[in-house]
């Protein structure tokens, strides 16, 4: 009886234990390799620079979770990071007020959101066709602007940029420990509001009966269009949070920004033990816990010395583990 | 019931991690014989492959001992600030003093990092184009920008000159004319202009310049070949061995003389002039020993060294190129490190590098420095 209760213990944590267990190895491993080779995991700068990296990823794959758990995937986040982060400059430029550009990208985002969601179910089509036609769409519209422009890095300037500078330098010190804290709140707001969301309202428990069957969630009674609209705004949201945080920690955008970003999201949350399946067992946490987990094995992975296509290497292999080790159904491992 | 799958997943995955890793681990130095310090230098550059990229790592590899610095090469993005700004992040956290860049994307928040890090930064085969004309105070006004050696001359008239010299002199009645976009590449819109100038002056008709977007002839202007079935010579003034060739190849045009800008050490050499098809009429390139120049701006700045004829502000110095338009200089160029690959095969080793240095070698001037790289190319 038991050895019965154990192993449903671990049947139902075992994901959790993985994901929380590989985030403390991570840590372990890299604290060790880093110092073996000089340098130092813990510094104030290296937290630092965890920190800004990871708010992008948790923001970003905060709003993920939503789409991810009814099972669906996209592909267009990394386009739209570069597209919204443009637009936030050339406003923000224009207007010289942060405030302005950051509700026009909002409002690209909703309407972003809503196409994707809305199109998608509309047109009977897999969530991963109108993501992929969203991402052409979006990554021709940056190449085209940054052409139109004219240059090839396009810098925020004047008023919004000492503001932008002043929200990534707000910080306070602990000994000799600079904590930026900015990024911290954003990443703690952002993580409030979803796990709410999720955890306390009917829109996180719809996602996740559509990602378990949504055939059965249909013929309950549940009009899953509007919901799935709403999943994807939220989504929206988070991905012109992170394209404000990415402006404030570059101050300058390329015709590349945002590349790797949708494929980041997808092995962050794998990382963090979200089945790429959706449904019941999808928690908030694969979220944070993947964003963690994915910046220090990239960050180690340089501390630690190793050459960048041994990283890759390794990244892959860890990726190949994770998603063999996560896949619950027999008949798939991706999302539909 | 256990999982067998996934148990020996995660079994691999950690044994093959670790193996990899325990590769890494302990790097360091002590003082050297003139009492300066080890240092770690991070090297980015532009792309993770070809000739160059192999040259440069075994060139850096020859002179690190002389030097007493270690160098990590790692991959740069043309166009994306933030891949570049938690690129030099990570490595500034990794404990690199110094970071020598060949792509000026994210200069001004890479500055600002470092500035706050107390990590310098240097150029190489890049011009900082963008950085100058519309960043200078940020970059070129920090301290911790050192200059610049550019990927070649800034006045292009002599190669101009001798391009389309070789064109008349072979006869040759209609050239078409293939660039990069202006935006991204100015330079190779004035060339474009200058020769257009001289075929009109010498009765040469030519195909008004295409821009290829960074994509090849055939994604860029699919109808080129057939709209322009006239054409006996192209002359890409953008990186025409990977971006043109294989579709004038794929074509069945191998009867086009091409001449092209950029070197890849491949079919490019294996099909000049006397070799293979014979299509490659011209190469140009910059000498891989070039890097020397921020090396050493940069090895005496972190042992406090500074040349008594230092710039007041950083450089961006432009060297002459190879180009190469015979056989026998293919010949030659072919027993240089950018093709061999091969540190013995450098024109500018350790010591000489060392002597170079301003805190090895206390006669070492800056003059002396910038007329050691107009050198590079030797008789090419």
């Amino acid at each position: 009886m038991k050895e019965n209760n154990k192993l449903a213990w671990f049947s139902n944590h075992g994901s959790d234990l993985i994901s929380y267990g590989g985030l403390v190895f991570c840590l372990v491993i890299f604290s060790v390799l880093s110092s073996v080779n000089g340098t130092r995991m813990w510094s104030s700068y290296n937290i630092g620079i965890i920190i800004q990296a990871v708010s992008i990823y948790a923001v970003l794959t905060l709003g993920a979770m939503f789409i991810y758990s009814m099972g669906y995937m996209d592909i267009s986040a990394g386009s739209q990071v570069g597209v919204y982060a443009i637009v936030f400059i050339l406003v923000a430029n224009k207007t010289g007020k942060v405030w302005v550009a950051f509700l026009s990208i909002l409002g690209l985002a909703l309407l972003s959101g809503f196409i994707n969601g809305y199109v998608a179910v509309m047109l009977g089509l897999p969530s991963i066709v109108t993501s992929i036609f969203l991402m052409s769409i979006f990554g021709g519209v940056q190449v085209l602007i940054m052409e139109k422009i004219g240059i090839n890095s396009l810098p925020l300037e004047g008023e919004p940029k000492n503001l932008l500078t002043k929200l990534n330098n707000m910080k306070f010190e602990i000994g000799d420990i600079k904590i930026y804290w900015f990024m911290i709140a954003v990443i703690a707001v952002v993580a409030v509001i979803v796990i709410f969301l999720y955890n306390y309202t009917r829109l996180g428990e719809i996602v996740k009966s559509i990602g378990a069957n949504p055939t059965a969630t249909q013929y309950s009674g549940i009009n899953t269009t509007i919901w799935k609209v709403l999943a994807y705004a939220v989504f929206g949201t988070c991905v012109a949070v992170a394209s404000f945080l990415l402006v404030m920690k570059t101050g300058a955008v390329g015709k590349g920004t945002g590349t790797g970003y949708a494929m980041d999201i997808m092995v962050s949350l794998l990382l963090g033990g979200m089945p790429l399946s959706g449904g019941m067992k999808s928690k908030v946490s694969s979220a944070l816990i993947g964003s963690f987990t994915y910046v220090i094995l990239s960050n180690g992975l340089t501390l630690a010395g190793v050459s960048t296509s041994v990283g890759y290497l390794i990244r892959a292999l860890i990726f190949i583990a994770v998603i063999l080790i996560t896949c619950r159904k027999k008949d798939g491992v991706l999302p539909r | 019931m256990i999982n067998f799958k996934k148990v020996a997943a995660l079994a691999l995955a950690s044994v093959m991690s670790i193996s990899l890793l325990a590769g890494c681990g302990a790097k360091g130095g002590s003082d050297d014989a003139s009492g300066n310090p080890h240092h770690k230098i991070g090297v980015g550059y532009y792309t993770d492959n070809g000739a160059a990229l192999v040259a440069i790592k075994a060139y850096l590899e020859g002179v690190k001992d002389d030097l007493n610095c270690e160098f990590e090469v790692f991959t740069i993005s043309t166009y994306d600030e933030n891949a570049n700004l938690t690129k030099v992040q990570e490595m500034i956290s990794a404990g690199y003093e110094g970071i020598i860049m060949s792509a000026d994307m994210g200069s001004g928040s890479i500055l600002a990092e470092c500035e706050k890090a107390g990590v310098y930064v240097a150029g190489f085969l890049c011009d900082y184009n963008e950085s100058f004309y519309t960043n200078f105070d940020a970059v070129f006004g920090s301290e911790y920008f050192l200059g610049t050696i550019n990927d070649g001359e800034f006045d292009k008239t002599s190669y101009v000159e001798e391009i389309t010299n070789d064109i008349i002199s072979n006869g040759y009645k209609k050239v078409g004319l293939i660039t990069f976009p202006s935006w991204a590449y100015p330079l190779q819109a004035e060339i474009a202009r200058m020769v257009m100038e001289k075929f009109d002056a010498a009765g040469i008709e030519y195909v008004d310049p295409i821009e290829l977007s960074f994509t090849t002839l055939s994604d860029g202007a699919p109808t080129y070949l057939d709209d322009n079935k006239d054409i006996d010579c192209v002359f890409s003034i953008c990186a025409g061995a990977n971006f043109v060739y294989p579709d004038l190849v794929a074509a069945g045009r191998t009867d086009l003389p091409l001449y092209t800008a950029g070197f890849e050490g491949k079919a490019d050499m294996d099909n000049f002039r006397g070799r293979g098809n014979g299509m490659f009429k011209s190469i140009c390139c910059t000498p891989i020993e070039g890097i020397a120049y921020p090396i050493v701006l940069m090895v005496d700045k972190l042992n406090g060294a500074k040349f008594d004829d230092a710039p007041a502000t950083p450089e961006r110095l432009a060297i002459t190129q190879y180009v190469i338009l015979s056989d026998e200089e293919m010949d030659a160029m072919s027993q240089t490190i950018y093709c061999t690959g091969n540190y013995a095969d450098t024109v500018l080793n350790g010591e000489a590098l060392k002597n170079l240095c301003k805190s090895f070698n206390d006669q070492a001037t800056y003059a002396n420095l910038c007329a050691t790289m107009e050198g590079l190319h030797g008789n090419l």
